[in-house]
């Protein structure tokens, strides 16, 4: 055998092994229903989906009571699926863990000048009817405080 | 048999696979860089937040910051080599192995992105193949190879890993709901939901897709669309115009993707995930003779004043 056909002959083999071996990694979610990294069966969006919307999330209150979602930044993070998890994880942590967030995110308030009215900070887990939501309805359903803590001013 | 070869293994040029080494490199790289921030914010996570996946699955607890900061240094300089081509046998495993470290820490945090998997499925396939054999450090003053199946495989596997992700999205849907997904209100349920979420945790969302919401005859016609691009990806990879029109088609999904959750999924969208089933080697030509053009046009030096 020539050189040139021994390395087509290994390249060959290395190209069905790296082939074979990528499509059953990237099928193999698709039959054990699992969510990973980097290989996934991409569950998100494909349940099906009713109008209710649960949202974990940190709000920002003023004296008078009004409330302001709080931004990703002030539960560490740039990213707002992170923060989502940060509080979710926060919230389903426990008592000690969303009092732990909680009062992280009142001191990031406090450095924050656009939150410059905010005494006060929660965790929260509210429900929304989603489509009427957009249609202005924007009161949650139900809304349950996890904890609540004053921003150190 | 034959047609099999003819798909799977087809003769390619050597500076297809190279065009595609630096784009996925370079994409990888300076994504890596523009999240240094999000990477590095992982370590001021609680470490009761964290749950391992990828390559850190077998992990217990998190690491030392230092040791964060250490793999995604070597990750980036390894990425230089790999987009350089430089010692590519080593730096194309070594790369494809930090992005994959990188991504799975800073994904072990109780949130999978989702958009970086193409990405690091396809620098892995670069950087196992010989991608380096035009266009690079290594290849300098060797003559430009023949066009080859040691090239072709992993351009056709990279479009055939891609197509793949979409039809295991498709399937996802297609078995947790059934044709339920395209006739049910599903889609405006899901495009109501995401947006809510972004508004309540303070960000910006879709505007459009807010409207949208009013009008639910549209969803319908849009999931089956949608799941028309995942499940036909597959097909993307049996002829070159296949395979272009369907990444034209996945590239315009994720715009709505875009333009109705405010999801950017930068990899599709910027176009390096498709990449792969066009002629990109016509890029870095454009570019060569650019390069040489410009340096033809250059004035020459003045000649120097003779001795008096």
């Amino acid at each position: 055998m020539s050189r040139p056909q021994a390395e087509a002959g290994a390249t060959g083999w290395w190209a069905a092994l790296v082939a074979v071996g990528l499509t059953v990694a990237v099928l193999f979610p698709v039959a054990r229903g699992t969510d990973g990294f980097p290989l996934s069966n991409y569950p998100m969006f494909s349940k099906p989906k009713s109008t209710t919307a649960k949202v974990y999330h940190a709000v920002g209150l003023s004296p008078d009571g009004i409330g302001r979602p709080l931004s990703p930044e002030m539960v560490g993070t740039d990213e707002i699926m992170q923060a989502y998890q940060t509080v979710k994880l926060a919230i389903r942590g426990g008592a000690s863990t969303a009092d732990a967030l909680c009062a992280r995110a009142a001191a990031n308030v406090l450095d924050d000048e656009d939150y410059a009215s905010v005494t006060t900070v929660q965790l929260r887990v509210d429900v929304f009817e989603s489509v009427q939501y957009w249609q202005g309805e924007k009161t949650p359903t139900r809304s349950r405080v996890v904890t609540t803590c004053a921003v150190p001013r | 048999m034959s047609a099999f070869r003819r798909i799977a293994y087809p003769d390619m040029p050597a500076e297809r696979l190279a065009m595609l080494r630096i784009l996925v490199g370079a994409y990888g790289v300076i994504y890596l860089l523009s999240r240094v921030g999000a990477i590095w914010g992982v370590t001021r996570y609680r470490p009761q937040q964290f749950r391992p996946v990828g390559l850190a699955w077998w992990m217990e607890s998190p690491l030392p910051p230092g040791l964060v900061a250490a793999g995604l240094i070597l990750t980036l300089v390894a990425g230089v080599a790999y987009v350089l081509g430089w010692r590519f046998k080593v730096a194309g495993p070594l790369y494809a192995a930090g992005l994959l470290w990188v991504t799975s820490y800073r994904n072990s945090w109780g949130m999978v992105f989702h958009t970086e998997n193409l990405l690091v499925l396809h620098t892995l396939i670069v950087g196992v193949a010989a991608s380096a054999d035009a266009w690079s450090l290594d290849a300098r003053g060797r003559p430009l190879p023949a066009a080859s199946s040691r090239y072709g495989w992993a351009v056709v596997l990279m479009g055939w890993v891609a197509a793949l992700t979409y039809f295991v999205a498709g399937i996802a849907k297609l078995s947790h709901s059934g044709l339920g997904w395209i006739t049910s209100d599903t889609l405006r349920n899901f495009i109501a939901y995401d947006n809510i979420r972004k508004a309540e945790l303070g960000a910006g969302y879709s505007t459009l897709g807010t409207w949208m919401v009013a009008h639910a005859w549209v969803f319908p016609p849009l999931a089956a669309v949608s799941m028309a691009v995942e499940i036909g990806a597959p097909f993307a990879v049996l002829n070159r115009r296949l395979g272009m029109v369907w990444a034209a088609a996945a590239w315009g999904f994720h715009v709505g993707v875009l333009a109705l959750m405010y999801i950017l999924f930068h990899y599709p969208i910027l176009g390096v995930a498709y990449a792969s089933f066009f002629p990109v080697e016509r890029l870095g030509r454009w570019v060569q003779r650019r390069i040489s053009r410009s340096s033809a046009a250059a004035p020459e030096p003045e000649p120097a004043a003779p001795p008096r």
